[in-house]
């Protein structure tokens, strides 16, 4: 796998590239200093792992996520930081404690790998390839306060618009994102998200009932209750995707 | 010995030697009789029983606890209709004993006089009983205090920051192969600051030059990582050496300085540490970093930014009253100077 180092001190740059050369499954890509440098590289290599250090100048690494379009495979790295720590466990996220062992880190190589594997057959057999679009199996990270997550896309069932912001329903909970809706409705593969009206996008898997509502519209039932409102332009798009 | 019993050694030994003290005076001007001493024991035990009352009164409706004016009234009614019973029961005692003397015990001035007499007893043991109480209060009040600065003071000291110890021991990690002497040099400033941070568990103020070196362990320490990002310069004048200074204050304020100015900015910048004396025997200590000082506006974690500088302050103030100051402000839009005042003299002695 493709790995790209980010973290803003040399020396540890140094040391975990180092751990990573005695690997033979990993080739490390590069090395960024900071959010904005880590932003082009990941642009421009493409890695299939980022080594994430979390407090650097400026950005910190839950920046980085919360401004990256698609995010990879992420493995934290950190000294000793309770808060991020929390979130780690909380959300069973991986990440590497500074100075990093070398057996915990070939430890979350090879869980990666396996992760990676598992999602490069389901992709096979559903055809996908190398699309672009965001799909079911991928995960985008939310933060909100204290609390970090990264939520397969199979699990939102309702993203929906706040001025600048979206918020993202799943569980029993709907954090914010700072980005567009129709940015994001962009990103979404269409056979798995519908835009049902301005201010809402929903996950046809969660859809439970249909009825018919104004104005030749719809409402949605997802599963969970939650009510959508499908405009008149859209419903007819809708009514068109969901019949045979 | 437990406040109950010192109690009823206290009433016995009080109230006995009333009862010594009259028969005692009695026999010497006209002789006395065993029945007399048996009066006066008797009136000496109901002193005994009626104060013991009194303090059963006091206890279960909790006069302790009034306002000192309503106190003094309810106190001196109270001791009033002690006084009123003791002069009754006296003329009972003398009745069962025999030693009665109505022409005598009867007239106006004589049952005045004992009036008086035994509301001055009870005023004196009321006055002995609040009294012990009061004294007894203040104490623990005194002792509460004292213990919960100690308690206070201990908490606030700061500690070693984890978060520095690992960054440190992985940059070591990596220097051992790139620059195997630099790495040892790191690994005994290290143990250096290990060692500091393990002995001054109980000091309440070191030498400034303890303190110092501590310091310049830890930005030596915090250049490997940073590397060019961080400058520092130092400027000591020699009489900063006579002072002392609460341990790790001057290092948490340099901590603080890396923290939210250095390890903020790309570039990195510069931390400069002046130490100059006062006119009036007073330690200046400044702290200059890169950066700006934002207060409030700690990015999303609240409770752990800005803890070091309240810690600061509340050691100060409690150590050395409103002798010492501590200020942090923005110099000149690029710089903040965190500036503490220490005086030479502390408030409390070990």
């Amino acid at each position: 796998m493709r790995a790209l180092v980010i973290d803003d001190e040399r020396l540890a740059r140094k040391e975990l590239i180092n751990l990573l050369n005695q690997l033979e499954t990993v080739e490390v890509v590069g090395e960024a200093i900071h959010v904005e440098d880590a932003k082009e590289k990941i642009e421009q290599l493409q890695p299939d792992v980022i080594f994430l250090d979390i407090q650097m100048p400026e950005k910190t690494g839950f920046d980085l996520l919360e401004e990256l379009d698609q995010v990879p495979h992420v493995i934290f790295t950190t000294a000793y930081d309770e808060y991020a720590l929390k979130a780690f466990q909380v959300n069973a996220l991986d990440y590497l404690l500074k100075p990093i062992e070398p057996k915990r880190l070939e430890e979350a190589v090879l869980k990666l790998q396996g992760r990676m594997e598992g999602i490069a057959k389901r992709e096979e057999a559903e055809g996908l390839g190398n699309q672009k679009k965001l799909t079911l199996e991928d995960q985008v990270f939310v933060k909100d306060g204290d609390r970090c997550w990264f939520v397969r896309l199979s699990n939102v069932r309702l993203f929906e618009s706040d001025g600048n912001y979206i918020k993202v329903y799943f569980e029993n909970f709907k954090p914010m994102i700072h980005k567009s809706l129709n940015a994001l409705d962009e990103r979404l593969d269409e056979k798995s998200f519908f835009r049902a009206s301005r201010k809402h996008i929903i996950n046809l898997g969660w859809v439970e009932g249909i009825e018919p509502w104004f104005n030749g519209g719809l409402v949605v039932t997802l599963k969970g209750g939650d009510r959508i409102e499908v405009s008149r332009r859209q419903a007819a798009r809708f009514k068109e995707m969901m019949s045979l | 010995m437990n406040r109950s019993k010192l109690y009823w050694l206290l009433q016995v030994l009080g109230w006995g030697s009333f009862a010594f003290v009259n028969v005692f005076f009695a026999s010497l001007s006209e002789g006395i009789t065993p029945i007399q001493v048996g009066a006066f024991v008797a009136l000496a035990g109901y002193y005994l029983i009626s104060t013991h009352a009194f303090r059963l009164l006091v206890k279960s409706y909790g006069w302790i606890k009034l306002p000192v004016f309503r106190l003094l009234v309810q106190v001196l009614l109270a001791v009033s209709v002690l006084a009123v019973g003791n002069v009754l029961a006296q003329v009972l005692i003398n009745l069962a004993f025999g030693t009665l003397n109505p022409g005598f015990d009867f007239r106006a001035l004589v049952i005045s006089v004992n009036l008086f007499v035994s509301f001055l007893y009870y005023g004196f043991w009321v006055l002995l009983y609040f009294l012990f109480h009061f004294l007894d209060t203040y104490n623990t009040t005194l002792r509460y205090e004292a213990k919960i600065n100690e308690i206070r003071l201990n908490h606030l000291k700061s500690q070693l920051n984890p978060h520095f110890i690992f960054n440190a021991l992985n940059s070591v990690r990596a220097l051992v192969d790139e620059d195997p002497s630099k790495a040892k040099t790191a690994i005994t400033r290290i143990s250096n600051m290990l060692r500091f941070s393990l002995m001054l568990d109980k000091k309440q103020v070191i030498d400034f030059a303890e303190e110092l070196a501590t310091v310049k362990d830890y930005l030596a320490l915090e250049s490997i990582r940073f590397e060019e990002r961080l400058q520092v310069e130092y400027q000591i004048e020699e009489g900063a050496y006579g002072y002392k200074i609460p341990p790790m204050m001057l290092q948490t304020i340099v901590e603080n300085a890396i923290k939210h100015g250095i390890s903020n900015l790309v570039k990195g910048g510069v931390i400069e540490i002046k130490c100059r004396e006062g006119l009036e025997e007073e330690l200046y200590v400044q702290v200059k970093n890169s950066g700006t000082y934002q207060p409030g506006s700690s990015r999303n974690r609240k409770e752990e930014e800005g803890h070091g500088l309240d810690n600061t302050k509340q050691r100060l103030a409690l150590l050395y009253g409103n002798k010492a100051s501590f200020r942090i402000f923005n110099a000149g839009g690029q710089f903040v100077i965190t500036e503490i005042k220490i005086p030479k003299q502390r408030l409390t002695l070990d």
